[in-house]
């Protein structure tokens, strides 16, 4: 077989390679070795096999694993506390569809790797293939065969599962409607409505916002009106730039002769400067920000001698994913881009604010052709301007002539990221920044004369300054029809970090899916992150029963899989290396996923020096050992079944509809890894000699 | 077509299966037999440690029951009851950095299950729940929950293991630290919201009218582990459940202390509650419970000394006596019509200037305010006693350098509490013993303002001023001078130190702190026509 270079291989998407791979195994091999078999194959024989492989499972008292997992379950579900009843069912469901989830797969793989070793051991197998059966007929046999096993515990576990997460519904559900009785602060009350009309087993289909951005002051909604950042408050924005041609063209003539030519990224920008309070004067000595000249001499009477900060901004360019492609020491010589000092408070002209960008930071951004622009804010007491075009590229060619490059589209607001997303800072009188997140024509429930629902998940870095009259952290959510210009009334809600909150919302106000989502902070002091999917919409209502169903076929197209690898690892290995084998087959994609960044290149100079390896010599054998190592694991990991295409729990612990195409994409995988698994499985079952 | 067969049995297979399941029939007797001497030598132990460690002699019986669900499931995960609880350590740890505190609670409370002997791990968790996690929540009401969790995993504890020395000092500190403590800036918050948790609806409202509206129960889950309610009856007295002894005081048993295995034993005596427990009350009750366990069961404390577990009843005490003195402040500020939480200092100030014959807006706030000076001054006596058997133990060495601060604050405290309680008695109306507690009032007054100066002077004046003036005059004993000439040395003293430099004026802060103590009972006996003094503010 003709094989592929190292680099193309690396060059290629491995999924592609496993795709082409496993074609031309399973084409390959049953034309050159199967063409006879596949021809012989009779679908009652492999069906009569897998029905052996299911009674002698049966027999084998496999089945009474269940009623030890249900009772597992039962416990363990009696012992675990939450914080609020739909956390309470979440975690039940995921108690049994870990269950599920274990001994279907222990089942799979213990029943899988021992059957034809065995067999061939006190050899049953004669029986089978002195009959004329085909070998491909005994392997497709118990792999069908033990898929049954795995149905049935997939089956009995699901009705378990199902009446169990029944029960506990309704009685999580009586306690709401019991605590509702009694329960007088309102967004708590809102919130166990919300469970109770949406009931805790629902399952939903959720809407996107297509943007997310955070505003210091909220935006007034007409198309072209500035918004104003406070200088150092962790405000910025970007814009986007996509290069033609032509532009790289021109930058690249300035990269090449950067004596004569220049590229700069021009900021243009009202400022409102004020004196800087005692606070403000504070933080710009200690940063040592550059200051107004004061003149010399006595100062006249009544002249304020406060130092004025000249105005800084931070320039960055950065990739799609915000991560910086441009070091920041290339860009402005290192140093923060300035005003030019010397310009009058009073001065409503706009700013100026030019950046230079040195060849190596031209040539990053022509081998990038699409980029960012991040502009930072830096300085204390100024207030900047953001109009629609904020920031241009401006190229000086040789013989002085100008040329301009504008951003793909106006600017995006963002603000400093925690560990959850951007932040905003809360205010009890609702004049924090805001995070407004951009629903586009996205699905909105049906009956929108009753209130829809919005999912919250952010996180609280500060709970906000204690106030003994408010027992509860506080955010309000406002939704802003743009077709119909209609604004709600702010929704309080009590948030926790990474806790799903419901918060209900008049239905007209999302009426034909196009509408702005924003989140304010209601407490002083309060920071609150939040991504992208931090607001929501519940877009609609699907059968729990049927989620439930789709997560269990996808855990059954697992357990197949683990059988088909168990079983092809089984034609050459004893059992309990057959085991081992295919566990590692299964978990090493996964494993190594796991290291992320151990395995970069330069792990090996890393485990060196902690080695505390001096040698020259022994230190670079060490770390290209280590390095090669790591770069075939990496790779070779890259090539095997990556579990996570199985997400039994993920969406259904969330209460989201499992998408059907999640089927579709795990049933790809099994098709992928399977089929030429048991065409090679069938080569070597027929090339052992198992019978005299 | 083919059919498949099994293939065929043979006919002596049968005699040959039987022989097989007579052979196991010994082994399945031999597991169970050992499963039940394994369970029986466990439970005699058991009964053999308890006893042999002082009163915990009849908890076996409670010990028994709840341990056998960690022995089933120690047995039920067959060995693998280790491993398992560390993935459950290392799991919980991750998922609080990452601040995922979905199902974060049930894997502690499956550790808890699953390493019931072992203290350590109790107190770590105690702790966690308590002062880590609860600080991540966004909410002070969730924060307030999450405290309470912690003390719902203790108590859960000492119900396996009633009696624990170290499980009990853990809650004395949630209770007094994390609830009860001034240190944490929700404090306000937690005291209330504990004290109205421990009373009845009806109670509860009676005690605290202006709450009404407001107030819903939170997460208190004493008498019931899956339901919230109060530990307080009508009478607002304590449940029956939580002070009836549980065990007979041995006769040969020395000394007068002894754990009758009531949870709330120690608190018994302060009935009835009429405006609830307060969380120090219950950090005292439990710490001294915990010392009990030490002193009188023989039980050793892990991770701290025995000092430190024999002087917790008196701190706690002192603590719960400044609770209530600052409570009883409150009150009396919202009887005299400003109905505003608020430092207790400030307050105290606030309303000294209130004439015996003040309108009073708010009666029953006023009576509220009685109930709590005089319940401070006999918290004091009995943190006195507490600290005095504390003391009286010879092998905590030279331990009066470290607490004479303390017995003088707690004697302070109770002299005025004492007068605050007749001054207010006599605010609240006409009655034929007003005039003596006027007379009352102006002489314990005047007692503790002659306390609060002596503590100023002799331990929190400037060597510049005191020496000159008095230290070094052998004539000048602080102890024996009347009110009067100390009064007027005291004046003398503020009056040097006012002249210092600010830099040199070390101890401005414990004179504001006393001063406002100096100040209220000063402006105290001028309404009471006792005589004029200046005050301490004056020379700030």
């Amino acid at each position: 077989m003709m094989t592929l270079p190292a680099s193309m291989l690396a060059a290629w998407n491995p999924v592609y390679v496993v795709w082409l791979v496993s074609a031309a195994i399973v084409v390959g091999g049953l034309l050159v070795f199967g063409l006879d078999d596949v021809r012989r194959t009779s679908i009652t024989r492999v069906w009569a096999i897998s029905s052996v492989c299911f009674a002698e499972s049966v027999r084998r008292k496999v089945l009474w694993v269940i009623p030890l997992a249900i009772l597992g379950v039962i416990a363990v579900s009696l012992l675990q506390h939450s914080l609020d009843p739909q956390e309470a069912l979440r975690q039940t469901i995921k108690f049994c569809l870990f269950a599920s989830c274990l001994i279907i797969t222990l089942t799979a793989l213990i029943l899988a790797a021992t059957n034809l070793p065995r067999e061939i051991e006190n050899r049953v197998i004669f029986t089978i293939v002195t009959k004329p059966t085909t070998r491909l007929e005994i392997i497709l046999g118990k792999i069908i065969g033990f898929a049954r096993v795995s149905g049935l515990i997939m089956v009995i576990m699901g009705v378990f599962t199902f009446a169990y997460l029944a029960i506990e519904n309704r009685i999580l559900t009586n306690q709401i409607a019991e605590r509702l009785k009694s329960e007088t602060d309102e967004p708590t009350r809102r919130t166990l409505q919300a469970y109770q009309e949406a009931g805790l087993l629902s399952t939903k289909s959720l809407g996107n916002a297509v943007d997310y951005q955070i505003f210091e002051h909220a935006p007034s909604g007409k198309a072209g009106d500035p918004q104003w950042l406070t200088g150092a408050f962790g405000y910025s924005f970007i814009v986007e730039f996509n290069l033609t041609d032509q532009d790289k063209a021109l930058i690249e003539a300035a990269a090449s002769d950067p004596a004569r030519q220049q590229v700069l990224a021009i900021s243009t920008m009202k400022l409102k400067r004020t004196s800087p309070n005692a606070e403000e004067q504070k933080w710009i000595a200690s940063r040592k920000l550059p200051v107004e000249s004061t003149g010399l001499g006595p100062a006249l009477p009544g002249t304020d001698l406060t130092p004025i900060p000249i105005p800084q901004l931070t320039v960055r360019v950065l990739d799609e994913n915000l991560a910086v492609i441009v070091p920041d020491t290339l860009i402005n010589g290192g140093k923060l881009v300035t005003a030019k000092p010397g310009i009058d408070l009073n001065s409503t002209d706009p700013y100026i604010i030019p950046c230079v960008l040195p060849p190596e930071a031209l040539r990053k951004i022509i081998q990038s052709g699409r980029f960012f622009v991040q502009v930072v804010p830096e300085t204390n007491a100024v207030q900047y301007e953001i109009t629609p075009t904020p920031v241009v590229l401006d190229i000086i060619d040789g013989n002085g002539g100008e040329h301009v490059i504008k951003a793909a589209g106006g600017p995006r607001f963002i603000s400093m990221a925690n560990r959850y997303g951007m932040k905003i800072v809360g205010n009890s009188k609702g004049e924090g920044s805001v995070a407004v997140f951009r629903f586009e024509n996205v699905a909105v429930p049906s009956n929108l004369d009753a209130p829809v629902v919005f999912k919250f998940r952010g996180g609280v870095e500060r709970s906000g300054d204690f106030d003994a009259t408010k027992p509860w952290s506080e955010l309000a959510l406002t939704v802003i029809n743009r077709d119909t210009g209609e604004r709600s009334d702010p929704v309080a809600f009590h948030p926790e970090t990474n806790h799903d909150l419901p918060v209900q919302v008049p239905g007209k106000y999302v009426k034909g899916g196009n509408f702005d989502a924003q989140v304010r902070g209601m407490d002083d002091g309060q920071l609150i992150g939040m991504s992208k999917t931090g607001v929501q919409l519940i877009s609609g209502a699907h059968s729990f029963a049927f989620n439930l169903l789709s997560s269990l076929i996808i855990l059954w197209l697992m357990s197949v899989l683990v059988v088909v690898i168990a079983i092809f690892c089984s034609t050459f290995l004893s059992w309990p290396i057959a085991i081992v084998l295919t566990l590692m087959i299964l978990f090493a994609h996964w494993g190594v996923g796991q290291l992320g960044d151990t395995l970069t290149p330069g792990v090996g100079r890393n485990v060196a020096s902690d080695l505390g390896m001096q040698d020259p010599t022994q230190l670079t054998l060490f770390s290209s050992s280590v390095d090669a190592l790591a770069k075939i694991l990496t790779t070779v990991a890259a090539f095997l079944p990556d579990l996570a295409k199985f997400p039994v729990m993920e969406d259904i612990t969330r209460g989201v509809a499992i998408p059907p195409g999640q089927i579709f994409e795990s049933m790809g995988v099994l098709i992928c890894y399977g089929l030429p698994l048991v065409v090679i499985s069938y080569i070597i079952l027929k090339n052992k000699e198992v019978a005299p | 077509m083919t059919q498949l067969e099994e293939p065929p049995r043979s006919t002596d297979q049968a005699p040959r299966r039987r022989d097989v399941r007579a052979g196991r029939l010994p082994v399945v007797a031999m597991l169970i037999i050992s499963l039940v001497a394994s369970g029986l030598t466990r439970n005699w132990a058991s009964n053999w440690k308890d006893e042999h460690s002082g009163n915990q002699s009849k908890t076996a019986e409670r010990g028994v029951l709840s341990g056998m669900n960690s022995y089933a499931l120690a047995l039920m995960l067959g060995g693998l009851r280790g491993p398992l609880v560390m993935v459950l350590w290392s799991k919980v740890e991750s998922q609080k950095i990452d601040r995922d505190l979905e199902d974060m609670d049930t894997m502690i409370e499956w550790i808890r299950l699953l390493q019931p002997e072992f203290d350590t791990v109790h107190i770590f968790q105690i702790w966690n729940k308590a002062y880590n996690i609860s600080v991540m929540m966004a909410s002070t009401a969730a924060k307030y929950q999450t405290i309470l969790d912690a003390v719902d995993y203790g108590r859960h504890v000492d119900q396996d293991r009633p009696g624990d020395l170290n499980i009990n000092d853990s809650l004395a500190r949630v209770f007094a630290e994390k609830l009860g403590g001034k240190n944490v800036a929700e404090h306000l918050f937690y005291r209330k919201q504990f004290r109205q948790d421990t009373m009845t609806e009806s109670s509860g409202q009676a005690a605290y009218p202006e709450e009404q509206g407001k107030y819903r129960r939170m997460g208190f889950k004493f008498v019931d582990s899956k339901k919230m309610g109060p530990i307080l009856d009508d009478q607002n007295n304590l449940l029956p459940q939580f002070t009836t002894p549980l065990f007979d005081r041995p006769s040969d048993l020395a000394g007068n202390q002894w754990n009758d295995g009531s949870e709330l034993q120690y608190l018994k005596k302060y009935e009835p509650f009429p405006y609830g427990v307060p969380p120090t009350a219950m950090g005292y009750n439990y710490a001294k419970r915990a010392e009990v366990a030490m002193t009188v069961g023989g039980q050793r404390p892990l991770q701290i000394s025995d000092t430190v577990v024999d002087s917790r009843p008196g701190l706690m005490l002192k603590q719960w006596a400044e609770e209530e003195a600052e409570r009883a402040v409150n009150s009396e500020s919202r009887a005299l019509g400003a109905p505003r939480e608020a430092d207790g200092h400030v307050l105290e100030l606030s309303t000294a200037p209130a004439t015996p014959d003040a309108k009073i807006p708010d009666p029953h706030a006023l009576q509220s305010a009685i109930y709590s000076y005089q319940l401070t001054a006999r918290i004091c006596a009995d943190a006195l006693n507490e600290y005095e058997r504390h003391l009286a133990n010879p092998q905590y060495v030279n331990p009066y350098q470290t607490y004479t601060s303390h017995l003088e604050e707690l004697r302070s405290m109770q002299i005025l509490a004492t007068a605050d309680a007749a001054y207010a008695r006599a605010m609240a109306g006409p009655s034929a013993d007003r005039a003596a507690l006027l007379r009352a009032a102006a002489t314990n007054y005047r007692e503790v303002r002659a306390q609060y100066e002596r503590m100023l002077l002799r331990y929190a004046t400037e060597e510049a001023v005191a020496g000159p003036l008095y230290r070094n005059n052998k004539t000048i004993d602080l102890d024996r001078m009347n009110p009067e000439d100390l009064h007027l040395l005291f004046i003398q003293m503020l009056a040097k130190v006012a002249q210092l430099p600010k830099i040199q004026r070390e101890y401005d802060e414990p004179r504001d702190d006393y001063g406002s103590h100096i100040n209220r009972a000063d402006a105290r006996l001028r309404l009471l026509a006792a005589y004029d003094a200046p005050s301490i503010l004056q020379i700030h």
